[in-house]
């Protein structure tokens, strides 16, 4: 069993439920139950959708990869033994899809900043919303990033990022308050 | 940052989403094994004797709990800075803060409410300075640093210094204010030490003390501990 938190939809509301991922859905959705499958997504979708971003920086094709990871889920769940750590299980197949998008498409993708018009991000309607995000993409390392997002966007508690990415609780409190700093820094000198 | 937060949820949840409907309606092949992308981490089992499980499992565990005490615990390096303010900053081997003790009143403003332990040596330095500099403890005018390292290896107090002195210059990135850093190995002396405590200032500064009196002994230790 695991503890995380899900971050409602509706972010001004912020509520915020404590929910635990009971491992037995595994078992459920190795036999076909589609409510096992739904309720596995709703607690984790967030959660592995961040994660996804904030290694392909990409929204369109986190979609893809995100859909992906629970396919895989889907068909491999009746071979996953529990080891109390569900949504590490689902982090490792979302990473592995995700540097093989990388590996396969090195040449198109680019390590440069992206330019402030970048399409991909049009969806985004509000300019200052825009804006952060797709500072923290740009000026934030892997490891800050993956700690940022899980943090802010996913709401995971910083122990549970450090169980799920196998870092000690110490690196993921300073990289956390290292990339906040840098990020708030940036944002401010682009409003000067 | 709860703005940060508050404009990156908001920007998240207008990105594309991955569609249930889809998932749970495409067909998929189910998995004879586990593959290189679904992989878990196995736990091997193997065959040991009761007895011999008892003793390997007490010699891991006295290993391990030796390893984490040496490598967290254990006090690597002593650091030292006056401004003025003054503080004593200890870490372990990987460089985490163990703890940074305020060595006089405007060191324990600067603290307040602040705690480093677990804090990467360089993030706990570029947020003391940054305090500083917004506290006005360090001014253009007002610049200069001392800095003392105290480590068994020379090699890397050498090594922590440069770091240090690098993280101190990037806290006044694009600022008017350019430390001025002055840099020196900490030899470890107990009545260095007590005199340091008795004159609340750091053993960096009374090794500085020290050095100055065997040139001119017309200034007290009191005197010179109160210089800036």
């Amino acid at each position: 069993m695991i503890f995380f938190m899900v971050v409602d939809g509706d972010f001004a509301k912020e509520k915020i439920h404590q929910q635990k991922i009971d491992e037995t859905l595994f078992v459920r959705i190795g036999n076909d139950d589609k409510d096992a499958l739904e309720e596995l997504y709703l607690f984790t979708q967030r959660a592995v959708s961040a994660l996804v971003l904030s290694i392909l920086k990409d929204p369109y094709a986190t979609q893809d990869i995100v859909q992906d990871t629970y396919l895989k889920v889907r068909s491999a769940a009746h071979l996953y033994i529990p080891q109390g750590k569900p949504l590490a299980w689902i982090f490792t197949i979302a990473k592995n899809l995700a540097f093989s998008y990388l590996r396969q498409n090195s040449k198109m993708i680019s390590n440069e900043e992206m330019p402030d018009n970048d399409l991909r991000y049009s969806c985004v309607t509000d300019t200052t919303d825009r804006l952060v995000l797709k500072t923290a993409l740009d000026i934030l390392d892997d490891s800050e990033r993956q700690i940022i997002f899980l943090h802010l966007i996913s709401g995971i508690t910083h122990r549970e990022i450090a169980a799920s990415l196998e870092l000690p609780i110490s690196t993921v409190l300073s990289r956390y308050h290292r990339a906040l700093k840098k990020l708030k820094k940036h944002l401010t000198d682009k409003e000067a | 940052m709860q703005n940060i937060k508050k404009q990156l949820n908001s920007a998240f949840d207008e990105l594309p989403c991955a569609s249930f409907d889809v998932i749970a309606n495409t067909n998929v092949c189910k998995m004879q094994q586990h593959d290189s992308i679904t992989a878990q981490p196995s736990r091997r089992k193997i065959n040991i004797p009761r007895i011999n499980k008892l003793a390997l499992a007490f010699a891991a565990v006295a290993i391990i709990v030796g390893t984490v005490m040496y490598n967290n615990l254990a006090v690597d390096n002593i650091i030292t800075i006056d401004v003025n303010p003054s503080f004593e900053i200890t870490t372990n081997k990987s460089d985490h803060v163990l703890l940074v003790k305020a060595l006089n009143d405007d060191a324990q403003s600067v603290l307040a409410g602040k705690k480093f332990k677990g804090w990467e040596l360089d993030d706990a330095i570029e947020t003391l300075f940054t305090d500083m500099g917004k506290t006005n403890f360090i001014t253009q005018q007002k610049n200069t640093v001392l800095l003392s390292v105290s480590n068994k290896d020379t090699k890397r107090t050498k090594s922590i210094e440069h770091r240090i002195a690098a993280k101190i210059e990037s806290a006044f990135a694009g600022t008017d204010i350019k430390p001025h850093i002055v840099a020196q190995a900490l030899t470890k002396d107990k009545l260095n030490q007590e005199e340091a405590l008795q004159n609340h200032v750091s053993s960096g500064k009374m090794q500085v003390v020290h050095k100055v009196r065997a040139n001119n002994s017309q200034y007290s230790i009191e005197q010179l501990a109160t210089m800036p």
